[in-house]
């Protein structure tokens, strides 16, 4: 199979950079060879400082109400394949590794993407993923930080876009302490119940009868609080 | 590194390929090859079940007992995704040598056998099992397509083969005396959906080959587990209330002369101290033991639940180092508290 460059159509000008990433010598445009075609390859610059990343974690964290202290194990930059196509305002994931499928296209003006000089420092991950529609694509390069934090001995993986500071990710399995602590009262309710009932009746029969009524009772009320409390938003 | 050598169609020139590469250029001409590297061939598994097939499949599955309703009504979908889990199918002859009897003679035996590899070791997915009796009833029930990794990419994510095990354990083969050994990869298509529960995601997985449902992920019905607490924490109130009592109005509380007003409030207020504590020592425990909040997963194999790990607040702290420490006391648990 004959490859050309899409740019310019110069044929014998392809270097191979290294394994799928090629370099036109003629236009200086950098390729990537995909499963059917050669696409043109381009990288957005980094706009965020990487001591900002546990505020960017941190705001994004407030908005579902998660306020706890967390602790950064890793974080390192890395640049993540993003397809553009005709078909598409959004740009498709290239990579199934990040969570999301679609993200803004930025407003910066996009350059050519150098393999050699980004996969010096730079983790350069391979797109594995096609997009649905539009042979006409360009491959994208985003700059990303990864960062683990560990939080109650496990460990979480989030990606903050190196342009907006916009975190992806599954978030932290996480139960306000609040509601824990509610259904305090409702269990004093139940034993203060026990207590009155056993003291005040000496017949052993009709306290019996008391009790299972009361149980009886206090289940069906306790079962619409918990619902009411666990499960409504 | 093995290199092979071919030869440049245009030019005629020698073209060396390494093992891992996948693009070689002539040395002479400039011309670009993209190279195929041999792997086993390979099969995709039609999927016929889309994703709305799939979600209600989900939905069916979670109307159940074991299951908290109210968790139903307020989950949300989040996205669904087709994975392809790629499986290797293993088939061979080996042979047996099996001594005759009372003689030097050996007798040879040819046996076919067939096994099913996995090919991922699933660590992208919320599943560390897929039995191989789903790749089995599916080559039997299900088409098999070509495999065509651009569609299947369109459709979904194709999982990378991480297995390579299969290709050099040659040692095990030498041991076993096989003859003859052919790989075929099998990618099996599997839906994950994914819903959110007050920022709580849960992962079902679904066949998308004949839909059966694979592993599905919820909130465990809470109802028996209140209910004994309920009675737990009643009964403990009985105990109390007639200990109490029975101190109070016995003839030995009598002889030993504590009834009177001065007393019966000490006593009062000390039981109720106790049982205070008692209360605060059970608080922890029953959300531990008895946790409302707790993930059940229904499996192929029999359903399995875990707990969420909710927020400590400064009672359950104090309360969970008691009893950590008491129950090391005891012998019961060896538990290292760290603070």
């Amino acid at each position: 199979m004959r490859y050309s460059c899409p740019k310019c159509g110069g044929e014998n000008q392809l270097e191979i950079v290294e394994n799928e990433y090629l370099k036109c010598s003629y236009c200086n445009s950098s390729l990537y060879i995909d499963l059917d075609g050669l696409t043109l390859v381009y990288s957005y610059k980094s706009l965020i400082n990487s001591q900002n990343l546990s505020l960017h974690l941190k705001k994004d964290f407030e908005k579902t109400g998660f306020s706890e202290n967390f602790k950064i194990i890793n974080s390192y930059p890395l640049y993540l394949p993003f397809w553009e196509t005709e078909a598409k305002k959004q740009l498709e994931r290239g990579n199934s590794r990040f969570a999301d499928e679609f993200i803004n296209i930025p407003s910066e003006e996009k350059k050519t993407f150098d393999f050699e000089e980004a996969a010096g420092e730079i983790e350069v991950l391979e797109p594995d993923t096609q997009p649905e529609s539009g042979k006409k694509r360009n491959l994208c390069y985003m700059p990303y930080y990864a960062v683990v934090i560990n939080y109650k001995d496990k460990e979480y993986t989030f990606y903050i876009n190196g342009i907006n500071g916009v975190v992806t990710g599954d978030p932290i399995p996480y139960v306000s302490s609040d509601e824990t602590i509610k259904l305090l009262p409702l269990f004093l309710l139940i034993f203060a119940a026990a207590f009155i009932v056993n003291y005040f009746f000496d017949n052993l029969i009709i306290a019996l009868i008391i009790n299972i009524i009361t149980v009886f009772i206090l289940y069906n009320l306790s079962l619409k609080k918990i619902n009411k409390k666990l499960y409504s938003k | 590194m093995k290199v092979e050598v071919f030869s440049c169609s245009e030019c005629g020139g020698p073209l060396k390929v390494a093992v891992s590469q996948f693009v070689v250029s002539c040395n002479y001409c400039g011309v670009l090859y993209h190279v195929k590297q041999k792997i086993p061939p390979a099969v995709s598994i039609k999927s016929s079940i889309t994703l709305s097939d799939a979600k209600r499949i989900v939905l069916k599955e979670l109307k159940d007992d074991i299951i908290a309703r109210e968790f139903l009504h307020n989950s949300f979908f989040e996205k669904g995704t087709l994975f392809f889990i790629p499986f290797i199918e293993v088939r061979g002859i080996k042979s047996k040598e099996t001594p005759l009897h009372n003689s030097n003679i050996v007798e040879f035996n040819y046996q076919a056998f067939d096994y099913i590899e996995r090919g991922s070791d699933l660590n992208d997915l919320d599943i560390d099992f897929i039995e191989s009796s789903l790749v089995e009833e599916s080559l039997l029930n299900a088409e098999q397509k070509e495999f065509n990794l651009v569609e299947m990419r369109k459709s979904g994510v194709v999982l990378s083969m991480k297995n390579y095990t299969f290709f050099t354990n040659r040692e095990r083969d030498a041991a076993e005396s096989v003859i003859e050994k052919h790989y075929r990869i099998i990618y099996i298509p599997v839906w994950e959906i994914n819903y959110s529960y007050k920022g709580i995601i849960f992962k079902s997985y679904v066949s998308a080959i004949n839909g059966d449902p694979i592993k599905i992920q919820a909130l465990k019905n809470h109802k028996k587990k209140l209910f004994y607490s309920i009675l737990g924490l009643f009964s403990l109130g009985i105990i109390f209330s007639r200990g109490l009592k029975l101190l109070l109005f016995s003839s030995t509380a009598a002889n030993l002369g504590i009834r009177g007003g001065g007393m019966f409030l000490l006593v009062l207020a000390g039981s109720g101290i106790a049982a205070l504590f008692l209360f605060f020592l059970l608080f922890p425990f029953l959300w531990e033991t008895f946790a409302f909040r707790e993930i059940v997963s229904k499996r192929r194999d029999g359903v399995k639940s875990s707990s969420i790990n909710y927020t400590e607040n400064s009672f359950t702290k104090f309360g969970n180092r008691i009893v950590k420490r008491i129950t090391s006391a005891l012998g019961m648990v060896k538990i290292e508290i760290n603070e």
